[in-house]
């Protein structure tokens, strides 16, 4: 009979043995994925040569659909009712498939999704999901090309250039669910006490120009003693209502291109930072003159003064004109209650070409999900002519099919009346490509990098724009030097 | 044929097996949760991992690459021990003062005692929120008070020169935490040595000084290693507040850490940055430890 003790060193071993075993768990790599389509860089759009189209997954008994929310708007209650709603309908009319939506908030969504990626948990399908949203996990999407081109999907249907949107050289990644268009929402009420016209309703007229949007924002803009911004008296250290706002909410990505600017930031091919570009100094010029030369825009400061307490800086009635995407639903009935509103055309840019920018919101298929073809079919469901517009409902976005434009306008004439929605269906015809969101190297640090240089000149912390901006492009260098040394 | 003989256990040896076995649960749970991650975070701190893609071996590029050309890794560093060098000596003196003046013998004293105790207890988003209304330029509470001084009150988060102090203020609502425990350091010291103070003719100041701070050296030894502790920590309040701006002014080293992690995906590059916090805590407390020998008074220790 052998003897069993237990002693000290025996016992450290043991623990020893199971920690460097947990340690090499947890050091073990997640399970390889596939080969990532490569970012090749190309002329937007082109979309890829059908590849051969995988072989159908056999559906399981009962499959189960996870939907991932959480990587844009969908994550209100009634939103996740709605959701729900739509679950139990396919469910009714597909038995055998299950459909579960899982809600995370939004401040939680990397984490938990990395988290589930890492786990092996990856959800079927992601949506909704910008085109930013698809950027940060590029890789992990599945190219549904070969599906869309096997099942002849027609995608004349989808309104504007939103295909294009989530179209890369590589892969497709979405098709259109909902627009978020850009417009300029304007106070009417502050435009008439100051007895400036409205901007124009219509896209692409010659006199409606960010040089125009100005000299009309001056009017708007008045200190504390009731002198507007183009008046001689006119003291902006105590200005309390601002004629214009339009890079509060939205990135300097977004403006380029009205400034011959690339929305990328970085070059085609995505090696050269394009930040200090002579398009992109000219557009950070004059975003920097509204502030500190015609102070038609809060700086840093007094813009923390007067917009904390606002759901939006448009909603503290302090502001004429805000350039801003229509994913402002939430805030309509504040507007409403507070002041009269309206929409306006965006100006047409230096580069004398009408363009204006969209968010936009579509579905992904997760490549290291096990059902793609059942995965498929369900989103298939959700871009069907009878549940899209039902989905751009609930999101709050312009449904981004073609046809469901007018029922569209109609429901929202019925809700918001008296406002011009046919601006935000206009402005869907200007929009430029590629988006502002699309997808390069590091693209939450470049990000970042930019908003930090913007911050530098919007809090007075340096008046030189060109140097800020090549401070920022020498960084935004050594990021994608650093990016590429590994891809 | 042989026959075993078992020989009895010796009681020591049996009341180690047991002790192993009561606490194999807890020894189970540190080496599963805690020092297995630790060991594989220090392995992809030398490694490029993005979570979802297999680790690749850099050896110490993350470490190199961290010292000599990291500018955000410098700038994270410089604001939390600028953090550290105000907000915790404030709070250890705070939290002091509050101590004494809630261990005099006043009406209602308990009722005072949970009122300052009380926001210790509240969860750290919701004081986050709760601060960033405080602070608002335009309604909050603090720029309101400042106007009765007739003084106009900056706007605090949107400034890059106010929000960091704006941060050190908003410490001081924990204090309330240290109260308690000097508070029960005060009530420990015995009332013989001020009765000797007081026959020597010491007045409140002496009694304070040569009584009270001695004794409570221990105390406040405690309440200075885990605030330090504390303040390289930081997070909730900035992430929710400010997100590190404005321009990377309250860029605190956990939020760099936290966003080189969860934004910018570079995980093996955040854990080699959790090492080198690990490591300058490591450090501060052994200096904090090594320097207690001339300051903290310890009741019945030996002195050589």
């Amino acid at each position: 009979m052998t003897k069993c003790t237990l002693n000290r060193r025996a016992f450290l071993r043991g623990s020893a043995a199971v920690l460097a075993g947990t340690a090499l768990a947890a050091c073990a790599p997640a399970p390889a994925p596939t080969k990532a389509p490569s970012q090749q860089p190309a002329e937007q759009p082109k979309v890829t040569e059908p590849t051969a189209v995988p072989q159908p997954t056999p559906v399981a008994e009962a499959a189960k659909v996870v939907v991932y929310v959480g990587f844009g708007t969908g994550t209100a209650p009634e939103q996740i009712e709605a959701h729900n709603q739509l679950a139990k309908e396919y469910a009714d009319a597909h038995p055998g498939v299950q459909v579960e939506f899982i809600t995370v908030p939004w401040a939680e969504r990397l984490t938990k999704f990395s988290t589930m990626l890492a786990g092996d948990l990856a959800p079927d399908l992601c949506m909704p999901i910008g085109v930013g949203g698809c950027a940060a996990f590029f890789d992990e999407w599945f190219d549904i090309k070969p599906l869309v081109d096997r099942d002849k999907i027609d995608l004349s249907v989808f309104v504007g250039r939103t295909v294009e949107f989530h179209t890369y050289p590589s892969k497709m990644v979405g098709l259109p669910i909902g627009a978020y268009p850009e417009v300029i929402f304007y106070n009417e009420d502050l435009f008439d006490a100051a007895e400036a016209e409205y901007p124009p309703h219509e896209f692409g007229t010659k006199d409606w120009t960010y040089d125009t949007l100005v000299e009309r924002a001056k009017l708007v803009t008045l200190d504390s003693d009731g002198n507007n911004a183009a008046s001689p008296s006119f003291k902006w250290e105590n200005t309390v209502q601002w004629g214009w706002d339009g890079l509060s909410w939205n990135h300097l990505r977004d403006l380029a291109p009205k400034f011959g600017g690339t929305p990328l930031a970085v070059s085609d091919d995505y090696k050269t930072a394009m930040v200090n570009s002579p398009e992109w100094l000219a557009m950070v010029q004059w975003s920097y003159d509204t502030i500190w030369k015609h102070h038609v825009r809060a700086n840093s400061e007094q813009g923390g003064m007067l917009y904390e307490s606002s759901g939006d800086p448009f909603g503290s009635n302090r502001v004429g004109m805000w350039e801003c995407h229509s994913w402002m639903t939430w805030a309509y009935q504040g507007w409403t209650d507070l002041f009269n509103w309206d929409m306006g055309a965006i100006p047409m840019g230096p580069v004398g070409k009408m363009l204006t920018d969209c968010d936009a919101d579509t579905f992904v298929m997760c490549k290291r999900a096990k059902q793609h073809e059942v995965t498929w079919e369900v989103a298939k469901w959700f871009c069907s002519p009878e549940i899209l517009p039902r989905l751009a409902d609930i999101w709050g976005c312009v449904p981004a099919l073609t046809q469901a434009g007018a029922e569209w306008k109609t429901k929202m004439d019925e809700k918001w009346p008296g406002k011009d929605w046919q601006v935000m269906l206009d402005s869907l015809k200007y929009t430029f490509v590629p988006n502002s969101e699309s997808w390069i190297p590091d693209v939450e640090k470049i990000n970042d990098l930019i908003n930090k240089a913007w911050e530098i000149l919007t809090t007075g912390q340096s008046s030189n724009v060109q140097e800020t901006f090549t401070n920022c492009n020498n960084e935004i260098q050594a990021v994608l030097d650093e990016y590429w040394k590994t891809h | 044929m042989a026959i075993a003989v078992r020989r009895p256990m010796t009681l020591g040896r049996r009341e180690a097996i047991w002790a192993y076995v009561l606490i194999s649960p807890w020894i189970i749970g540190f080496i599963i949760f805690t020092a297995g991650p630790m060991v594989a975070s220090l392995f992809l701190s030398m490694t490029n991992y993005d979570v979802v893609n297999p680790p690749t071996f850099l050896g110490a590029s993350n470490y190199v690459k961290m010292f000599t050309q990291d500018r955000q890794f410098w700038h994270a560093l410089r604001v939390t021990l600028t953090y550290a060098v105000v907000a915790v000596p404030l709070g250890l003196t705070f939290g002091f003062m509050l101590a004494l003046m809630l261990n005099a013998r006043i009406p209602g004293v308990s009722v005072w005692r949970t009122v300052y105790y009380m926001p210790s207890v509240v969860s750290g988003v919701a004081v986050a929120i709760l601060w960033s209304t405080l602070f608002n330029a335009r309604f909050g509470i603090v720029n309101w008070v400042l106007s009765w001084f007739g003084i106009k009150g900056p706007a605090w988060l949107s400034s890059p020169d106010w929000a960091l102090p704006a941060l050190i203020i908003m410490s001081l609502w924990g204090v309330g935490g240290g109260m308690i425990i000097y508070l029960a350091g005060l009530q420990g010291i015995p009332t013989t040595l001020y009765d000797a103070a007081k026959v020597d003719g010491a007045n409140a100041w002496h009694q304070l000084r040569h009584v009270t701070l001695p004794m409570m050296t221990p105390i406040i030894f405690y309440n200075l290693v885990m605030g330090v502790i504390g303040t390289f920590q930081y997070f909730t309040n900035a992430y929710v507040m400010t997100r590190g701006g404005p321009v990377e002014a309250t860029l605190f080293y956990n939020l760099y850490l936290y966003f080189n992690a969860f934004s910018y995906m570079k995980m093996g590059y955040a854990s080699a940055l959790a090492w080198v916090l690990f490591v300058i805590v490591l450090l501060l407390t052994l200096l904090i430890f090594r320097s207690s020998a001339a300051w903290v008074y310890y009741e019945g220790s030996l002195k050589r």
